[in-house]
This record gives C-alpha cells, structure tokens and sequence, in this order.
C-alpha cells in the first residue's frame, strides 16, 4: 500500500469519525479498540498492507493527532457535559488514577527487579515500570458516556462516574510529562534537572495556550483554526526536539488557553466534534504499529503483560471501594465500583503510542501492548458491569436495559 | 491575526508584535539550544511558527497596506535557511507536500470563481487581452532578453540565445493564480477588476500550458542543431488537454453531487481531493491544475452547490494558503537574488512595462470597464509557483544552460512574487473594490452570550 492509499484510508476513517459527533450515537466500542484491530490487521504484523516504512512516514501526523487529543481533554478539563466537574470528583478521580497508576508501576518494578526481561534492564526497565503506571492510570470517559448515551442513564451515579473518568485524565498526561523530563534528547546545548525539564514544559504549554488566547481575540474565519493549528505544532515540534512529551505540553495548553480566553465556550464547540475524527485514524495507526511478534516469543514479556493488568484490576477495585466509601451518591452502586472503572480507552493509548514514538523497542512496544490490553479487558468487562450497576442503582430503567 | 472589524487598535497592534516575538523566541530557542535536530520536530515546529508567525507578519504588514501574502513571504524569507536559520533547508523541502493540496484548492477555488454569466459579458476584451498579453510580453521580454544577453548565453550562437530568449518569453507570460486568490481572498473583493483578474488568471494557465509545449518545441532545433523540430508533442499536449478536461467535468460532477447529497465534512473531502485526485491525475499523466480548474467551473455554473463549495474552500484554503505561501518565502533563494539582480531588475521591469503596455493596448482594441482599464496590469505582474515549475522544466529539459536559466528566472520571479501582490492589492484598493472582513470569534462568543 502506498503512503498516498493510506492517507486516503486514514481519510475515510476520520470522515466516518467525524459523523459521530459529540457521542450522541453510541455506535461502535465505546473505547474505539476496533480501529485498533483494524490497524493491526492492515499492518506488518498481519496482512502486512502498510510496512514499517510508510507507518514511519505519518509520524509527524500521528504526533499531531495525540497532541490535538491531548489538546482537546486539557480544554474541556474539569468539565463535563457543559458544567463544572464538582471539586470533590476532581480530587478523588486524580487521587484514584495517581493510586493505581503507582500501584502498577510498584508492581512492574516490583517484577522486573525479581525476574528480568531480556531488553528491559536498567533504565529501560525504570522506564516501563513508570510508564505502565501511566499508561494504566486513567478510565475513559468515553466508556461511561457510551453507556450513559446507550441506555440513556441519568442520575447520580452516571453523574459521579463520568466526573471521576473526566477528572483522572490528569494523572496519565502529567504522569507522561513528568517521565519525559528524566528522558530528554541527547546533545542538547542546555542541561537542566528532570524538574526543570518539567517546568519548561509546563512554562511551554501555558505560554502557548495564552499565545493562541491572545491570536484568537478577534480572530476570523480560518484564522481561528490557523492559530490553533499553528499553536499546536508549534508546542508538538518544540517538545519533540526536546525530548519532552508532546501530549503533556499541548494538554496544559488546552488548560491555560481554556483559562484565560474569552472565547472558550465557542471553541468547546468548535473543537469537540473533532475528538472522533481524529482518534480513529490515530487508533488505526497505533494498531498497524503494534508489534506483538517480543511478547509472543518471551513468556517473560508476556507475564509482565499480565502483571500489569492484574495491577490494573487490583487499582481500580480498590478505587471502587474508596468512592464506595467516601461518596454517599456511589452506595447504590455496590461494592463492585471498581470493575466500572476498568474501562480504558483513548488517554490510555495516546500516552502509550507517545512513549512508543519516543523510545521505540521494546519499551514503547511493550507499552503500546499494555494499553491495548488494558483497552480490551475494559470492552469485556467493564462496559456490561456499568449497564448492570446502573440499572441496579435505578439509573436505567428495566425496559432500556 | 486578531482582525477587529474596522481596523486594528494601537494595542492590539502591540499584542500582535508581542505574539510574534513570542513564536520567533521558542523557534529561536529550540533550534539554539536543540542544534543539529534531525526528525519529524524540526519539521512540525516549522509548520507551526510559519502558520503563525506568517499570520501575524501579515497583520503587522497591513499597517503598510500591503497584501496579507507579503506577510506570509516575509514570515518565510525571515525564518527560512538563508536568513535567521530557524528552518532548515530538510524541514523546507518536506514542506513541499503542503504545495499540493494548496494547488488543488487554488485551482478548484478559481474555477469556481468563474461565472459563465460574467465570462459571455467580458468575453471579447478577455480574449483581446490574452491574445495581446501572451504576444506582447512573450515577443518583448524575449527581445530584451536577446539584447541583456545574461552571462550564461554570451558563449552562445545568436540562433541559440533565440532559443533560450523564445524559452525566457514563456516564463514571462506565466501568472500566479495562487496569489491573485490569495489577496482576492483577502480582501473579499468583488467589481470588474476582481472579476477580469480571475478569468484572465485561470484561463492564461491553459494558454501557457500550450505556448511551453509549443516553446520547447521550438527552441530545441536552435539551441541544438542536431535536434529537429517534431510536432510529436502537440500531439501529447492535446490529449493531455482533453483529459484533463474530460476530467475535470467528472470530478466536477461528482463533487457536485456530494454536496447536494450529503454536503458534510468537506474538509475531509477537499483534503482527499486534494492528495488523492492529484495522485490519480498525476498516474494518468493529466494536468492537475487543468483539471481542478474545470472541476470548480462544473460545480460553479452546471449545479447550485457553488457558493457552498467556494465557501467550504475558503475555510480549509485560509490555513493552506499561509503555509503555502510561507513556504514559498522560506524556499526563495535569497542569495541568488542577491547575485543577480541588476539583471533581474531589468528584466523583470521590462515585464512589467510590457505587461502594462500589452493591457493599454488590448483596452483600445477591445474596451473594458474603466477599472480594467486602468488597473487591468497590475494583477499579471505577480509570479510563482507555475513560474518555477517552468523554470525547473527548462532546466531538466535543457542541462547545458538550463540550471543557469533557472538561477536568473528564480531571482526575477522572487521580485514578481514580492512586489506584484502589493500592486494588486493597491489597485483593488484604488478601484474600491476591496470589502470588510468577516466577524470575527468575539462576535461569535458575544452572540452567544
């Protein structure tokens, strides 16, 4: 296949994603894993109908399509549904997301330390431990939107759960930000601390966000798009020839530009039915990229795997239980909360893809394997568990479910 | 960027030079402290900084009432390999993917500018004019050309020097459409001279397509003497022409179709049109710009979904275009302009004086609107890509001198590309034909609100 019938597939993908505006249909998975498939299919791996080369040509446009995601969550960031997300939700969504995303990394290490993998020792080692842990941190707010929309659910149980996936969104994308800033690229004519590497991102993203806050004032037409466009490369390339994480730096624009311009609610709008059209050729991308060729020939890989989820599953039951616990409006959801929340989905894979551009190999294949395996587990159980504890909390009525 | 709908404040002048330093500053710092960067970075970041650092040059410039793609240019030549170094010459020349999609839009838009209507009424000075402008400005630049004789032809016989001056005078008579769209699409205009710009501009295209094939075929035998003159090429041009025509009117129905039918995420669409199309034309050896041509001129005159379409082209246009033409000013070899341009700046100031001559002369034949007549000229000074495409045409078709001639048609046609803009915008401004821009985002949101 050549680049120009894969631009044109990709093309495809993204028209059909882009009918599906702001989730009204619940068509599809939830997380869009099957545009994951598809990619594997289409890819080396499989069929082989795109080879290493042409997937390596769209690098730039896969780096610009995670930015963009990564853009969009940062400027709708603690808000759902055109209200605010409740301070409670935000701390306890981030703080459930930071626990399992620690909890996984501890374990990976944990692993990794007793029973080494061939190709991940030292610093490799360090780096999939960390980005495991953020890889897994996060649940998709797609999933519950999904089931919300599915069997229009309404109450307060729908209303906490997709609050809690909005808000831990956060963990995943600093996490990713902080791990780059140990890793930034080699020969660099500036040395400064991991800490320091975090703040110049930081300072990059929000120096960014008010640039294109400050263009936008009275910006026309095209113009608008011109300068979120442009804002955006710019903030991608920078971070990418430093080593620093792009979907880090373009998320913390989207925060600051949502902060300081007037004209947020009109972009909301503007930029929202964009989501899907974007994800899907990415998704599709990240499939064809997949390599599981290591994990099928190391049982070590392939435990590691399995560690990792069972991490995974261990967080998020234990974060099910501490919202069980501390939020009166989760009672009747039952003690099995936590199975709702393994839902995993496009956060998740961007990070992972992000690391898997960043250090290709082993690490960001194993990575990319992660998420995507924590993707499918999250399709097989967590999307019927939520239809059946929210009709158990009355939130979906006995006809609809 | 930041456009108020009756000008700009002082202030907002100030943010906008204060955004420009701020996008030059991180530029300027990832490429100092990142030097040597070699991947798909270097390339975005340039991107980026030309959307916007041409954007908000173009803003800054207005204050000189000089076209928005003087800005983009500038914001090019500024960042670009030849200047400050911010962009290397790798990141340019990938750069040069955008072209084709910017390509297709152009021609797609001016196809679809041309209204049949107006066409049948200004049909007799059109033709009058183009008939005049090719004969004129081909016979005198190539004349001129003889008599400057640059340094790479003065070994030559003067049978020889004929052909590269026969060569020369096609380059001459080459227009850029991407910038007459670019400051029509600026300024919003609409009157006579918009209209004679866009059906002079969109149908000399054609005509230069024909007077290449016919120009290569005859200089060949008089810069090479063992050549013959054969008129196999005609042949090929001719189904070239027919193709691409046949083409377009396809294309052009399809597209109409799609809009009346389903007429959603166009932009999705111009884009596959735009890379797509283009691949298949290019595999069918057709004229993509040809054929774009004809597809807009089918949706604009043979259905109803013209407006819709131009309308859809603009929003997608406006961000390909800065790039485009930023691109062309981090591309524009400033050194060679530097080497040659005493001789640059006779001939291309002969051009322009016979093009001024050429459209006086057509006026008296066959008279059009006072504003035509006047200004008729100044939209045919502005030269660029077709011009170049030309140029490297010579220079591939021709290895003795033809790099040579390419060097000195690359100098001249950066004056074209830098000053006839400027013109055109002046004189739609003179005409009055220029209008207010659109509202703007804070409009929007204050709507809303």
């Amino acid at each position: 296949m050549s680049a120009i019938a894969l631009l044109m597939g990709l093309l495809l993908l993204s028209y059909f994603g882009s009918l599906l505006v702001g989730g009204r249909a619940a068509r599809g998975l939830p997380s869009g894993i099957e545009y994951l498939g598809l990619g594997v299919a289409v890819g080396p791996a499989a069929l082989g109908l795109v080879d290493r080369g042409i997937i390596a040509e769209f690098e730039p446009i896969v780096q610009v399509a995670l930015g963009w995601l990564a853009f969009v969550v940062g400027l709708d960031f603690g808000r759902v549904e055109g209200r605010q997300v409740r301070s409670g939700s935000l701390a306890l969504g981030v703080g459930c997301a930071v626990m399992t995303g620690l909890l996984v990394a501890a374990a990976t290490r944990f692993v990794l330390a007793r029973q080494p993998v061939p190709g991940l020792v030292g610093r490799d080692a360090l780096l999939v431990a960390a980005g495991a842990g953020a890889v897994c941190a996060e649940t998709t707010r797609a999933a519950v939107q999904w089931v919300a929309n599915r069997w229009t659910a309404r109450g307060p149980v729908t209303a906490l759960l997709v609050e809690l996936a909005s808000a831990d969104d956060f963990a995943p994308l600093v996490a990713a930000g902080a791990i780059f800033a140990f890793e930034p690229t080699g020969g660099l004519a500036i040395v400064l601390s991991p800490i320091g590497w975090f703040a110049v991102s930081i300072a990059l993203g929000a120096l960014l966000g008010t640039v294109t806050a400050l263009l936008l004032r009275g910006a026309e037409g095209y113009q608008v798009w011109g300068a979120l466009i442009g804002t955006l490369l710019l903030g991608v390339g920078t971070a990418v020839r430093f080593g620093l994480c792009s979907i880090f730096v373009t998320f913390v624009m989207g925060i600051a530009l949502a902060a300081v311009s007037p004209s947020r609610r009109v972009l909301r709008r503007m930029v929202r039915p964009t989501e899907r059209a974007v994800l899907y050729p990415m998704l599709c991308l990240a499939g064809a990229r997949l390599d599981v060729r290591p994990l099928l020939e190391s049982r070590a890989l392939l435990a590691l795997v399995a560690v990792v989820l069972l991490a995974r599953i261990a967080g998020k039951l234990a974060s099910g239980a501490i919202v069980h616990v501390s939020v009166r409006a989760a009672r009747p959801a039952g003690p099995a909360l936590g199975v709702v929340l393994l839902a995993s989905g496009p956060v998740s894979i961007s990070c992972a893809f992000v690391f898997a551009l960043r250090f290709p190999g082993v690490v960001g294949d194993t990575l990319l394997v992660c998420a995507t395996a924590s993707g499918v587990l999250g399709e097989l159980v967590s999307t019927l568990a939520l239809r059946r504890l929210l009709a158990h909390a009355g939130e979906v009525t006995e006809a609809e479910a | 960027m930041s456009v108020a709908k009756h000008g700009k404040s002082p202030a907002a002048r100030v943010i906008d030079g204060f955004s420009l330093a701020v996008v030059f500053g991180i530029l300027y710092a990832a490429t100092r402290f990142a030097p040597g960067f070699r991947g798909d970075g270097g390339l975005l970041g340039a991107v980026g900084f030309l959307l916007l650092a041409g954007t908000l040059m173009s803003e800054l410039v207005e204050v000189l009432g000089v076209p928005h793609l003087t800005g983009y240019l500038l914001a090019g030549i500024l960042a670009g390999p030849h200047v400050l170094h911010l962009i290397d010459h790798e990141s340019v020349k990938r750069l040069e993917i955008v072209n084709t999609l910017a390509i297709a839009l152009i021609a797609l838009a001016g196809g679809a500018e041309l209204r049949l209507a107006s066409l049948k009424q200004g049909a007799k000075p059109l033709a009058w004019a183009m008939l005049l402008q090719t004969v004129v400005v081909l016979v005198g630049t190539g004349a001129v050309f003889l008599l400057v004789r640059p340094g790479f032809v003065k070994d030559m016989s003067l049978q020889a020097v004929l052909g590269v001056a026969i060569l020369w005078g096609v380059v001459s008579i080459t227009r850029s459409p991407s910038a007459a769209l670019g400051v029509l699409s600026q300024t919003r205009a609409s009157g006579p001279l918009a209209r004679y710009t866009l059906g002079f501009i969109m149908s000399s295209d054609v005509v230069v397509v024909v007077v290449l094939a016919a120009g290569i075929t005859i200089a060949r035998p008089l810069v090479d003497a063992s050549a013959t003159l054969s008129a196999e090429a005609f042949g090929e041009l001719g189904h070239e022409l027919l193709g691409s025509i046949a083409m377009g009117t396809t294309l052009g129905l399809l597209v109409a179709g799609y809009l009346k039918l389903v007429g959603r995420q166009l932009l999705v669409v111009l884009i596959a049109l735009g890379y797509g199309a283009t691949e298949v034309l290019r595999y069918v050896r057709f004229e993509p710009l040809l054929t774009f041509i004809v597809a807009g001129f089918v949706v604009q005159n043979l259905s109803a979904q013209g407006e819709k379409f131009l309308h859809a082209i603009e929003e997608t246009g406006g961000v390909v275009y800065v790039l485009f033409f930023a691109g062309a000013g981090a591309h524009l070899n400033v050194p060679l302009l530097r080497e040659f341009w005493p001789i640059a700046l006779i001939l291309t100031g002969s051009r322009g004086l016979l093009t001024a001559f050429a459209s006086k002369l057509a006026n008296r034949v066959s008279p059009d609107e006072p504003s035509v007549r006047t200004w008729g000229w100044a939209p045919l000074v502005s030269q660029a890509g077709v011009a170049l495409g030309i140029a490297q045409v010579v220079a591939r078709t021709f290895p003795t001198f033809g790099p040579a001639f390419r060097d000195v048609a690359v100098a001249c046609i950066a004056i074209n590309e830098l000053v006839g803009p400027v013109l055109f915008k002046f004189a739609l401004d003179r005409v009055k034909e220029s209008q207010q821009p659109q509202p703007s985002l804070t409009d929007v949101e204050e709507t809303a609100s």
